[in-house]
Parts: structure tokens; sequence; C-alpha cells
């Protein structure tokens, strides 16, 4: 029971029209994990997010959420899921302990002192109204009220949007301080790449509603790699390597990105006889933008630049 | 559930208090108008419709009602849901531990609850100050409630299509609100009901079928996708009816509006006219132009210019005139009427003397109330005037809506089905003039008083089941006439008043009109029956001619406008005017199944289904094109890899060669490990 | 504990990398000695505000490597230091540092005796911390 997928699709496919914002994806989240959801904006996370939690019908294919079809979530399962949706949005008529109290009537397991607990850590006063709350404290009072019925599985849409720094670094603890509990998942998204560095054990990239990458955390950082040659001139044109992501050229210098640097990759690159090779693990944030970035060749030799126009 | 109601209760309350705030204003202000009516009706310088004397049946104050019942429901059925429709607010609402049914409960009965406030509220106490002695001065009894309580209700459709309307997606943003169009034609139905029960079940129905479609939105979100049955099926009703409503209103305006005046039709009715020398002139009303014409059809001429007549110089010339309706046909019949437009159905004001209104109910009981003590004093009948005996009924007079300052003198006689009686009202006193023993009174007049040339009443017309019969105040005939033909077929019975000339030697003619639903049905056979009597009481003369009717040829757009309604009207309707253009209509209807077949079928619909929606289609033409259109959301289509032909997106396979859609194309830069449980 | 933990993020050494670095510093300094505990993997995450599977895995390492040593219900403990990498990798874990180090000193102009005689100094401070006793530090 414990080693199923909490999460799990099958060709999940949402169209908006004619475009595609999800399309064929197959996703496994393990149990326990922290998985962290990643995208540039409008690469179908969301989309996916309101799939799974039976918000939005999908257009094709299936998917189980703690082993339930996401089409046809029951009360129960709901109960066991806590949803923090993208923008916090919240009655701004009520005030914050009115919010607690509300959502308290509706669940059987209602723990108040990590409503109050987490409330407080973002320094929100139970009188005060919702529609006077920052941003930052409008997510931290959605967190509680997230967290306080202490949900088996945590969908988290962006959690950290619109928060300053301080705020930020609450919600990473909140986040650390609920794994404690181990068979806890936690399934969110986020453009926060350090945020993500510290948190999640597994990560998952979507790229224009397509799913390209799902591995651990550090195997995705390990698998991006930049390879800076140096010639003493120009440097040559580039053949064609596996897995490239970006190239770019300058005066005497050529730094190649790629996915899975091999054996065949730097045969392709020796070939080329730089004077120097050497290859340079790259940072999280870099390798995602490298990942995600405009693909191809870039040059800076200004000669050519100039030539060219 | 609870916890549900009273956030949506503490949520929109809000709107609720202003809604009471408007309707309370509302109220009082068509209150107000009755009262000033009222006034003015006791100073006897102004007519009116009678039901302004009763708050609780004045059309204003209904109509007030009906819009304001309308537009409360549908705002905050609709702000109910917008409040929420954000879709993260809207995801924080349904993520929570209950089904979505429970969350439409809560939300509903806050909502009525609410509603009720603010709409029932303020109607409550209306009934109660009407009630109340010294606040209305006319009759109440409880069945006056029930037009206004049928309205009220009515509202409650309205609320259910806001609430469904505030939900809905849709491709076309205009079909959201075509829930509302149910609730649109409830109100019609409502207005034009004359029958307690008729309004009930359709209210009954039509908020049982947007609460239905109302309560499967929420299951699905808005989409028809994805709802149960029930849902599916109260949805695709509710947008028949506001495709049909919708429909109607643009073909009307076109019609109305564009057409119309393009195509224009002149306007022709005629009818026959008496002079006082008892000469019968056919008067022709074409277009505001009238003319008058012999029945020869030679134009008639006024004799001092030797122009053409002018209306002017010929209404100098009329006979006065009165009618008898004879009621004998439905005397066994309930006549009570709860439509909302007709408050005779409850009572006719039947005299206004020294500040007393007196009221003759449908129970046929005289009623006085001081107007301005707006007071009950009293009831009169044969036995006297304690109002405590059981008595027989008095009769109504023929169309007792409206009552006239300047026409209707004081009436001196009233009549049960046996006894003319003469009124004193001062003194409050019935004094028997007339009865019969073997014969029922079919209905009875006084002859017209006019004020202009100090013309008093001096006798009344009345019709019996055998005879037709004008006598003075003293019970004396002045004639008397077998009732030939009969009260069946000609119910209706009028005396024209004439003068004696030289040439002219008849004092009265006597008209017997045919019933005009009959009349229709006998194909237009009957005519109109007339006498002419002189002073000895005898019949110097009579005639038949043939009934006026308008002029039925119609416009080809209204032709256009009835064959774009569906086939079931035509069949249903056999007018000329439906029959005249059918065969576009099974045209128009046929087309738009075969373009719903195709869509069906195109679309990948089950055989069944496709045959349903076709059928569907055909038997509500255009309208039930327009519904299937609205109600279905669409999939995009795109080519198929293996086959090449256009499939539908939303399946799992092709649905020409079952291939399954393609994996994303891999790029050479994918990163993939199975993840273990860490 | 003797060793403050410092993580960055967005750093190109990955953050269980950055534990396992840090403690080998540590103990190669001698501000860890044998015998020391380290703190529990949940403590040191809550207190670093990271993933605790990422220092599990951090610790995981070096007790493979021989570094750590857990004992059951009492936490993790710096054990004997032993030889763990042969010669060669040695080399080649300390060539990257060691072209860093002359190749900043070339570049901010300091002679090569000028940097033999640092260097001699730095070795002679170390040098009585080689038996592991330098909780004085």
């Amino acid at each position: 029971m414990n080693n199923e997928s909490v999460i799990q699709t099958r060709n999940l496919t949402k169209y908006f029209g004619g475009k595609a914002a999800v399309y064929e994806l197959n996703l496994d989240v393990p149990r326990g994990c922290v998985f962290a959801f990643l995208g540039r904006n409008g690469s179908g996370k969301t989309t996916t997010i309101r799939m799974l939690m039976g918000m939005v019908p999908p257009t094709r294919g299936t998917g189980t959420i703690l082993g339930h079809d996401i089409r046809a979530l029951t009360p129960e399962v709901r109960a066991r899921i806590g949803y923090l949706t993208e923008e916090h949005q919240l009655y701004g008529w009520m005030n914050v302990k009115q919010c607690g109290e509300f959502q308290s009537k509706f669940f059987a397991k209602w723990n108040g002192r990590i409503f109050r607990g987490v409330a407080g850590h973002f320094g929100l006063k139970p009188e005060a109204r919702v529609k006077d709350l920052s941003r930052g404290e409008r997510a931290g009072l959605c967190l509680a009220l997230t967290l306080a019925p202490e949900p088996e599985l945590l969908m988290l849409d962006d959690p950290g949007l619109g928060l300053d720094p301080v705020a930020r670094r609450g919600l990473v603890e909140s986040m650390i301080f609920l794994t404690r509990k181990s068979d806890r998942t936690i399934f969110f998204s986020s453009h926060h790449l350090s945020d993500v560095e510290r948190t999640a054990d597994y990560i998952a990239v979507f790229d224009r509603s397509i799913l390209r990458a799902c591995c651990p955390l550090e195997k995705f950082q390990e698998s991006v790699q930049q390879v800076r040659l140096r010639f003493p001139g120009t440097p040559p044109a580039l053949p064609k390597i596996p897995g490239l992501l970006q190239a770019v050229r300058t005066e005497n210098e050529l730094r190649v990105t790629c996915v899975h640097y091999n054996g065949e990759a730097e045969t392709a690159l020796r070939a080329l006889s730089p004077v120097e090779m050497e290859s340079v693990p790259l940072g999280l944030e870099d390798a995602f933008i490298s990942y995600l970035g405009e693909r191809g060749e870039k040059t800076f030799i200004l000669s050519e630049m100039e030539a060219q126009s | 559930m609870k916890a549900m109601i009273q956030k949506d209760l503490r949520e929109n309350l809000k709107l609720a208090l202003i809604g009471l705030l408007i309707f309370s204003l509302l109220l009082l202000q068509a209150y107000q108008t009755c009262i000033s009516t009222l006034t003015n009706m006791l100073t006897g310088n102004s007519s009116g419709q009678i039901g302004a004397l009763q708050p609780l049946l004045a059309t204003g104050l209904l109509t007030g009602t009906a819009f304001f019942c309308a537009i409360f429901g549908t705002a905050l059925g609709w702000l109910q849901t917008r409040n929420e429709a954000h879709r993260d607010l809207w995801a924080f609402l349904i993520h929570r531990p209950v089904t979505r049914t429970e969350i439409f409960w809560g939300k509903t009965i806050a909502g009525l609850c609410l509603y009720a406030f603010g709409a029932g509220l303020p109607l409550a106490v209306l009934v109660a100050v009407v009630r109340t002695p010294g606040y209305v001065a006319a009759p109440f009894e409880w069945a006056m409630v029930v037009p206004p309580a049928l309205i009220f209700f009515t509202g409650i459709a309205y609320y259910f299509a806001g609430l469904l309307t505030g939900l809905r997606q849709a491709r076309w943003y205009a079909s959201r609100c075509f829930g509302l169009g149910l609730a649109i034609a409830t109100s019609f139905g409502v207005v034009a009901s004359t029958v307690f029960w008729i309004p009930t079940v359709l209210i009954a129905v039509a908020v049982l079928i947007l609460a239905a479609a109302a309560w499967g939105a929420y299951q699905s979100g808005g989409f028809y996708r994805g709802q149960p049955v029930a849902g599916r099926l109260a949805l695709t009703v509710a947008l028949t009816a506001g495709c049909g409503v919708a429909l109607f209103a643009s073909v009307g305006l076109l019609v109305n509006l564009v057409l119309g005046p393009l195509t224009h039709h002149p306007y022709v009715w005629s009818y026959y006219q008496m002079t006082r020398d008892g000469t019968i002139y056919k008067e022709t009303n074409r277009d505001g132009n009238t003319e008058y014409a012999d029945l020869d059809g030679h134009p008639l001429l006024d004799p001092k210019t030797g122009q053409k007549m002018e209306p002017k110089e010929f209404s100098k010339r009329i006979a006065y005139g009165r009618g008898v309706l004879s009621t004998l046909k439905y005397r066994n019949r309930d006549q009570y009427q709860y439509s909302i437009q007709n408050a005779s159905g409850f009572f006719s004001l039947w005299n206004i003397t020294d500040k007393t209104l007196w009221y003759l109910d449908r129970h046929g009981k005289l009623l006085g109330y001081d107007g301005q003590t707006r007071k009950f004093i009293g009831s009169l009948d044969p036995h006297g005037n304690d109002g405590k005996l059981a008595s027989e009924p008095f009769l109504q007079r023929a169309d007792s809506n409206y009552y006239n300052a300047y026409g209707d003198v004081p009436q001196k006689i009233i009549a049960t089905a046996k006894t003319v009686y003469q009124v004193d009202f001062k003194e409050r006193t019935l004094k028997p003039v007339f009865t019969l023993t073997n014969d029922e009174i079919g209905g009875y007049d006084e002859e017209e008083a006019s004020y202009e040339d100090n013309h008093a009443a001096k006798n009344f017309l009345i019709t019996t089941r055998k005879t037709v019969c004008l006598m003075d105040y003293d019970g004396r005939p002045i004639f008397a006439l077998p009732y030939k033909p009969g009260y069946f077929e000609y119910p209706q019975v009028e005396i024209s008043f004439l003068q004696l000339t030289n040439s002219s030697m008849n004092n009265f003619a006597v008209w017997f009109l045919p019933d005009y639903l009959m009349n229709k049905a006998a194909g237009w056979k009957l005519p109109e029956h007339i006498l002419w009597i002189a002073p000895a009481q005898t019949v110097t003369k009579s005639a038949d001619l043939p009934v006026l009717r308008l002029d039925e040829e119609s416009s080809w757009p209204d032709k256009l406008a009835t064959a774009l309604l569906p086939p079931p009207v035509h069949v249903e309707f056999d007018d000329k005017i439906y029959k005249s253009w059918n065969l576009l209509s099974y045209t128009l209807a046929l087309v738009c199944s075969v373009i719903g077949w195709t869509l069906a079928r195109r679309y990948n619909f089950s055989t069944t289904a496709s045959i349903g929606w076709t059928l569907f289609i055909f038997l509500l033409g255009i309208a039930g094109l327009l519904t299937f259109m609205c109600v279905q959301e669409w999939p995009v289509r795109e080519i198929c890899t293996n086959c090449k032909k256009f499939r539908a997106v939303d399946r799992e396979s092709c649905e020409h060669c079952e291939a399954p859609f393609s994996p994303p194309e891999k790029n050479g830069t994918e990163i993939f490990e199975p993840l273990a449980k860490v | 504990m003797a060793v403050t933990f410092n993580i960055n993020t967005g750093s190109n050494t990955p953050i269980y990398k950055q534990i396992t670095d840090q403690v080998r510093l540590g103990v190669a300094s001698g501000r860890l000695a044998v015998g020391d505990q380290l703190p529990s993997v949940r403590a040191l995450a809550e207190d670093l505000v990271v993933n605790p599977n990422t220092v599990a895995r951090a610790y995981a390492d070096l007790i493979s490597e021989g570094l750590l040593e857990s004992r059951a219900g009492r936490g993790v403990f710096i054990t004997q230091k032993r030889k763990i990498y042969s010669r060669a990798e040695g080399w080649r874990r300390l060539e990257p540092m060691l072209n860093a180090l002359i190749g900043e000193a070339m570049i901010l102009d300091f002679t090569r005796d000028e940097l033999r005689e640092a260097f001699e100094e730095k070795l002679s401070k170390w040098k009585h911390q080689k038996g592991g006793d330098g909780k004085n530090e």
C-alpha cells in the first residue's frame, strides 16, 4: 500500500481551444517524496495540477491521485489532500480566525495548533481581515488552512509566487518541517530554484506542454553540463552533438552546454582539436535556464557579426 | 453544510438588504399610487382600473413585483456563483471533503433564505397591511395573495437560472444566460394563465428543471460533459427554452423593426354603426382614416357640405346604446379567475356614493367600504344589511374591470337570478322591482345616462333564458321580445335608443350578436340579427348582417416568422397564418436535423444519441439546432498521423483507424530516471 | 558542534556535496575530532533548511567513506580517520586547488619565494595537529 504512486497519470492531455496545454503526460510520483514541478510560465504546470485535483476535466487520458480516479474524487480522498492554489484566493470579508473556523467545520481531522502555529509564523493576527492582508500574509493563511487538516498529500501550486524572501523562507521551513512525517508527499510547482534545491527529492520539467525530464534533483543537475573549449583562433563550426542545448562561440572560446555529456559528444568535441578542454558542472539555476532557454548556437564574434551586417 | 449555509448567508447578506430596501420602496410607492387612485375616484373626477383599489391586485404593483423578483432572483443567483467564479476561489470551495451536491444545497438554501428575506418579507408586510382595517378600502380574501405569491415563486426560477448562468462554461458567451429563457417563458405563462393550477405547475416544473440544471453545473464545474443524466437533461430543456425565447425575440424584432416597415400592411377594421334614425352604416378604419358607407357600399355624404362624412359629425348622429352579456352559459361553472391582469375575478366596483365604495364580490355579495376611513362598513343583501343571513348572490354585470367616473352614473338596480331590486344606498335598503317565477335572469344593464344633455337613465335592459326586455324602474316593461336566437349562440344583446322622426317610426333597435368562438367554429356563418321596434312594442323590421371580421390576410414577414416556428406548432395551430408557409417550416426543420445528424456523426456520438438529437432537432427546428450547438462542448479535431483523417482529440484512439495518439516527439534532451521511494 | 555548516544554493556544487566537503574539511583541519557527534539528520536539515533526505545522503556518503559512523539510537559520530583515497586519487583532487592557488598568486604579483615562504609557514602551523589533537583551534 505504501509503495504505490500517490500520483499517476497515463497519456493525460488537455486542450484549450485548438492548443494542447498538457500533452500525453505520464507521471508517477512515489509516496513520501518532495516532488518539484518545474517549467516556464504557460508550460502546463497549473493545468496539470488542476486536472489532478479534478477542477478541470482532462481532454483524454487518465490519472489517479492516492489511487482514486481524478475525474471522480470523493470527499474522503479530498480530505487527505491539501491543495494550495496559485493565487491564494480567499473570501475577502472573512478574518483570519473566521477562515480557520470555516475550514475546520469541513474536516474531521483539524489541528488547530498547526493552524495557529503556521498563521503565527507568518505574523497573522486573528482579527485581520483577508482583504487587508498582503500577498505574503495571504499565502501564509492559505498555507495554514491547507496544513491544518494534516493531509498526507500536499499539492502546492507555486506556493512561493509573489512572496518576499522572508516569507518564502518561512514557506520552505514549513515544507521541511512537513517532511517529519515520512509518508507525507509534497508535490509543488515553483520558479524559485533555490527553494527547489533545498527541498526537492525529485523534479519534473515541463517544456511547452510536454514533460521533458523527470528524475532526482542531482541527476538533473549532473546531466546538464557545460564544456569549454579553447582555440588559438576563431573556434571552428560546431559539429552535430547529441543532447545539445546551447553553444556560444566567442573570439577563441566555444562553450557547449549539453545533456548527457558522454563519450560520443566528447569524441565529437575532441575532433575539433582544441588547445584546452574542460567540463564544468553547472548550478541548478544555470542548468535549468540552459535546459529551457533558447536552443542552438549563438555567436559573439564581433568580426563575424560585422561581416554579416 | 451548516458552515456552507452560514458562509453564503453572510457573504450575500448585503445584496439581500439592498434588495429588501429597493423592494420596500417600490411597494410603498405602488401602495401610495393605489391610495391616490382611491382618493381621485372618491372626488368623482377620475377613472381607473378597479384593481388599483386593492394593492394586491393592482397592475402597477404586480408588474413592479414581477420585474423586481426576476431581477433580484437572477442577481442573487448570479452573484452567489460569480463571487466564487475566480478559478482559485472555486478550487478552494470545491476542494473540501464534502460532495458537490452538499455545496450546491448549502448555497441554494442560503440563497433561497436571502431571496425570501429580500422579496418575501416586504410582500408579507404588504399583505399584513392590506388586511389591517383602515388601510385599504377594498375587499380582501386570501386568494388575492395568490397572484403576488405566484410572481414571488417565479423569482425562484430566476434564482436558479442566475446560478446556472454564473457557472456555465460555454463557447458562446451569450448562450451562458440562455437558462434565463425558461424563467422568462414561465413569467409570461404565469401572467397569461387564467386558472390557478397552470401557473403553479409551470413554476414547479421550471424551478425543478433549472434547479437540476444548476445542480448539474455544480457537478461538472459548468460543463455539459461530466454531468449526471438528470443534469444534462435539465440543461438541455432549459437551454431549449432559452434558445426558443432568443429566437422568438430576435425574429420578432426583425419582423417588427426591419421587415415590418419595409412591407407596410394596412390595418383595416370595420364595424356596424347605427344612427338615431335607425339606419345602419359600415364604419371602416384604414390606417387611421375613417370612412362611412351604407350597406350597399355607397359612401355616406354629409348633407350640409356634400363632402364625405367626418367622424366628428357622424358621432353626433350615433344612437345611444347598451349591451348585456348573458352569463347563463357559465353560471354553473366556477368563474373564479386568478388571472393576474384581471381583478374582476375577485370583485367589481358597483358604485361610489357619498364617499362610500360598494363592491360586488365574486360570491355575489355587495360590500360597502368607507372611502375616508378605509374601513368595512357592512354588506347589503335582499334580507337587510346585516350580512349574516345567507342569501341569493347578486349577479355581476358585464365588463366590470374598469371604473369610468364620467360614464357610470350611480347604479340604481341590482339583480339576483330571480329578482331585480332597486337600491337606496343612503338608507341601505333594497326594494324588489320585478321577480321572475319560471325563468332566470341572464344579464342586465341600465340605460346610459349622460351629463352632456342631461339625460337621466329611465330604464334598464334585462335578458332571461326566454326573453329580452326593456323595463322602467317601476318594473313595467317597455317592450319584451322572445330571446331568439337563443343565448347560447347569441349571448350578447345590445339595444340602440332611437329618435322618432317623420321618416323613422322606431323607438329601439335590438342587436343579437353571435358568440365569437362559436361563430368561428361555425365558419362565420352566424349573422348579426337586428330587430327594429316601434312604440307599440311591435317589431317593424328585422335584418341579418354578416359579421365583420378583421382582415386575416398576413404579410410575408409574419408568414416568415411563423415559418421559423417548429413543426409541432404548425400541427397544433391550424390557423390560416400557420398553414400558409408550413412547408417552409418542415423544410427548415429537416435541414436543421440533417445538420444536427452530420454534426453528431462527425463528433462520434453513439448511434442512439445521434438519432435522439436528430429527432429532437426535427421537432424543435432552428431552436433545436441552436440548443444542440449550445449545450455540447465540441472538441477540436486534428489530423490522425496514421490514417490522415480528422479525428477528435477527446478520444483515446482514432475513431477511424483505432491508432492511439503519438507520444511527444523526442529531441535528445530528455532526462528520465525511475523514481524510487525515498 | 565544532563545525558551522554553511550552505549555498545556486552553487555549482550540489547541497549534499557541500555538506560532505565541509565535514571533510572539518576533520582535515582538526575542528572535528574522532568521537565528535554530528547533529542528527533532522536537526541539521531544519537548521540548514534543506531536505532531510539530502542531509541523509551526505551522511550516508561519509559513512560509506568511513569518515562517520552511525551508532544505533545515539547519532552520528566522527570515526577513526582512515586513509580513504589512493595517492593518485589524492593528487587528482588536490591539483585543481593548487592550480587555483598559484594562478591567483601570480595575478596578485606574489613572487615565487614569497609564496614558498607563506606555504612553509602555514604548513608549520598545521604540523602538530597531525595527531588530531586540535580542539583548541
